[in-house]
């Protein structure tokens, strides 16, 4: 078994259900992120669209963030998800570094790594994670990348535009986006400052959560 | 793309190695650097009681600075024994603390058997502890190879330059610690104005090349040069590089002269190194 997870970018609403969902569920901390979904404007008016990518742990096959933790607190199940053991993370952050796609944070209430894991609780006791269940256009899509026949796999094979994030990592991921261009996929493709953003910050902290300056 | 704006997201979340790391990479240069010069300089007749008693001293104290820092570091310290109980051979942070766990242990040895005026014994233990101390020199490269996310980081020249900021900070501290006497400080003098002169034309040749690699490490090499780093890098350059080779070059028989290029390079070391941690942990990811 080999659990994957597709967005089709072309049903996000970027309504943010998922994001909200994946906070609940996980009893993510208050500016700490498992899932969220990025807003980027492209275009000169009037002729502009908005974009939005829902980004989470990529579940690499060939997960740098497993391979990098010195204590074997990262680890694969046999489903294929990268999970975290909390009890025997040392908090070195090197997961962190490790990970291309910013996808791991560091708990600021536990002290250790976090990250999404696919909700491996639900997926144990045969749910859906909880972002799949809460997206109202069916966006998520969630399954056996080893079944043939699994929604899927059919939404792969159908679908000739399905990209990866950073696929020249070489780190295999299992999370694909369908309809997924420059300005969804590649962080350097849009201009990141704080004057053009709707509700938040996008800059940076100024002391990051449980970062050393 | 120009006309692309993030317009909702969440902050970024900044350098998660700060400080504390730049620290622990500095100290150990200390620590391994003076290791690595030592055999050299017994074998140049620069032998003495002193230089066999306080290099494995000086070590020990900054390797263990080195620890200490690691340590503040980590979000879970009391934790740090599970690297031993529960290790990840694959980890290259894992294989680190067991070789400076290990250079720990000769280090305190050697610190024994200078004072006990076992010289055989000593001489016997310095190959295997010269090969621990060049293993936990290069180890951090190996470290920075696995930050897949750090492009920076992932040069091959990484290795190179750990092994040359060893043997600068080594030098330097063993010149600051009159150590070998007056005879000694030629070859350190050399030592240094070698390993920095090497270690500025990598950077140099960095600077020049990395923009052409990728659109990651042109945005970096922009932090460094003309960005929010330039403060740390800029002057860390002409001060721990620049001054030190012309220091060497220029007076490297004055004591004093090369006791102020040791400060500037240590100086300019941390600098440098600190710059170059900061630079990819500032680039957006996601």
């Amino acid at each position: 078994m080999k659990l994957g997870y597709l967005v089709d970018l072309e049903n996000c609403i970027g309504c943010k259900a998922c994001e909200v969902a994946c906070k609940a569920e996980n009893n993510v901390p208050l500016g700490s992120w498992r899932l969220r979904v990025k807003y980027v404007d492209a275009g000169t008016f009037p002729n502009v669209k908005r974009a939005f990518t829902p980004m989470r742990c990529n579940q690499c096959e060939n997960a740098p963030c497993e391979r990098s933790c010195p204590v074997n607190a990262l680890h694969f199940l046999d489903n294929g998800i990268v999970d975290i053991d909390k009890d025997r993370c040392i908090g070195c952050a090197a997961c962190i570094q490790a990970c291309p796609y910013g996808a791991i944070y560091m708990d600021p209430i536990s002290h250790t790594a976090d990250k999404c894991n696919f909700c491996a609780h639900r997926v144990e006791s045969g749910l859906q994670p909880a972002c799949v269940v809460a997206c109202p256009t069916e966006a998520n899509i969630f399954g056996d990348l080893d079944e043939s026949d699994s929604l899927i796999s059919r939404y792969i094979a159908s679908h000739p535009d399905v990209k990866v994030r950073k696929p020249e990592k070489g780190t295999r991921p299992k999370h694909f986006y369908v309809a997924g261009g420059a300005i969804h996929l590649d962080p350097l493709a849009s201009k990141r400052e704080d004057g053009h953003n709707l509700f938040n910050r996008i800059g940076r902290l100024d002391q990051p959560v449980e970062g050393h300056k | 793309m120009n006309n692309a704006i993030v317009t909702l997201d969440v902050l970024h979340q900044g350098p998660m190695w700060g400080w504390y790391v730049t620290m622990n990479f500095w100290a150990k240069s200390v620590a391994t650097g003076v290791m690595l010069i030592l055999p050299f300089l017994l074998m140049n007749k620069h032998d003495s009681k002193r230089i066999r008693l306080l290099t494995p001293a000086l070590s020990f104290v900054f390797l263990n600075i080195t620890l200490l820092f690691t340590l503040l570091d980590l979000h879970q310290p009391f934790r740090f024994w599970h690297m031993f109980v529960y290790p990840q051979f694959r980890s290259v942070l894992n294989l680190g603390a067991w070789f400076l766990s290990g250079l720990n242990g000769f280090l305190l040895l050697h610190v024994f058997f200078a004072w006990k005026d076992k010289e055989d014994a000593y001489d016997k233990l310095l190959p295997v502890t010269w090969v621990v101390a060049a293993v936990a020199t290069i180890y951090t490269a190996g470290l920075m190879g696995q930050a897949n996310a750090r492009e920076l980081w992932q040069v091959g020249t990484e290795l190179p330059q750990m092994i040359l900021a060893a043997l600068m900070a080594g030098s330097s501290a063993l010149l600051l610690a009159k150590a070998g006497g007056e005879g000694a400080r030629r070859p350190l003098a050399l030592i240094l104005g070698l390993a920095t002169g090497v270690s500025l034309l990598i950077f140099l040749a960095e600077i020049w090349l990395a923009p052409q690699k990728s659109e990651e490490a042109e945005y970096m090499m922009h932090l460094l040069l003309s960005g929010e780093l330039k403060m740390y890098f800029l002057p860390g350059l002409l001060l721990g590089f620049v001054l030190p080779v012309a220091a060497v070059l220029g007076a490297r028989r004055n004591p004093l002269v090369m006791a102020a290029a040791s400060v500037l390079s240590l100086t300019g070391l941390w600098l440098v190194k600190h710059a170059w941690l900061l630079a990819p942990q500032l680039l957006p990811l996601s």
